[in-house]
């Protein structure tokens, strides 16, 4: 054995001895209540999971209210920008609009024939 | 959890040198322990698995990028780069013996947190965990030679590092 492996030899069982008469590490007082914490949470039900009829009468009410404007806001959009957009098209030629549709579907196929290709070499290739 | 909170918080400091980083990954590994509870709830190896599971969180944690840091680690080196060309260092026969005992221990703790990742992950597992050089470089994805090479190195700049504040502390 040279000199150097029993110098080598010495450090690994200086470094072997100093490590291993370390007592474990104290863990802090704060981890016990992070994980009681934690499951808790997980437990506990979500509020999407709520059933509907067990939200307060107030919360409830405002909802209805909220879901029934929001509901005819819509439809007094789309017929506004329904019979505008058939306005519009009455003075556009015929040709305009079918090349104006082919044109976004082309671009569409190219743009996901490109997404597809940079999956294939970007992400499985490697 | 009592019974194992101070391994699996130690594995985790260990490994990651980060108090902070190791507090998360143990909330993490008991957070799984919850999970399987009715499996381990009987089990006589219900330790050995939260160490497992502890220490493959630190490498995930660690290694999360692990890709890229092998890419840039097996780009061609300098050929004598892996060859052992420090100079011995003489190693005494203890360190930092006329410290009192818990000052003595968190010193050694302080340094080894403060050693390189690459130095202080290999060493970890070889003197805490008993892996043989073949089974760190396995875990870890790195050559024999370099794991050979980087415990050598942590070794003596652990050993250094301590000599230095026993001086400083004599």
């Amino acid at each position: 054995m040279t000199e150097s492996n029993d110098s080598q030899q010495k450090l690994e069982q200086l470094i072997h001895r100093t490590l291993r008469e370390l007592p474990p590490r104290k863990a802090p007082r704060t981890l016990e209540m992070r994980v009681l914490r934690e499951i808790e949470r997980r437990n506990a039900p979500a509020s999407s999971s709520v059933a509907f009829t067990s939200w307060p009468l107030v919360g409830r009410a405002a909802f209805i209210l909220v879901c029934i404007a929001m509901a005819k806001l819509s439809l007094v959009a789309t017929s506004w920008g329904a019979s505008r957009v058939l306005e519009a098209l009455r003075f556009i030629p015929l040709n305009w609009v079918i090349g104006v549709l082919v044109f976004a579907a082309a671009m569409y196929a190219a743009l996901f024939s490109l997404g597809a290709i940079a999956y294939r070499t970007l992400s499985i290739e490697r | 959890m009592r019974s194992y909170q101070d391994m699996v918080f130690s594995t985790a400091a260990r490994l990651t040198g980060n108090d902070a980083q190791a507090e998360d990954i143990s909330q993490q590994a008991f957070l799984k322990a919850y999970e399987n509870f009715e499996q381990l709830r009987t089990s006589p190896t219900a330790g050995g698995w939260l160490k497992t599971v502890v220490t493959r969180m630190a490498f995930n944690h660690l290694y999360r990028y692990r890709n890229r840091w092998r890419f840039f680690s097996d780009l061609p080196r300098n050929e004598n780069e892996d060859e052992d060309v420090e100079p011995d260092f003489e190693a005494p026969d203890t360190l930092l013996a006329e410290l009192d005992t818990a000052e003595r221990f968190a010193l050694i703790e302080r340094e080894l947190a403060q050693l390189p990742r690459h130095q202080r992950v290999p060493l970890v597992l070889y003197h805490f965990d008993d892996l043989s050089y073949l089974e760190i470089a396995e875990q870890l994805g790195i050559s024999l030679a370099k794991v050979k090479t980087d415990i050598l190195r942590g070794r003596r700049a652990l050993a250094k590092a301590l000599e230095t504040k026993r001086v400083t502390a004599s």
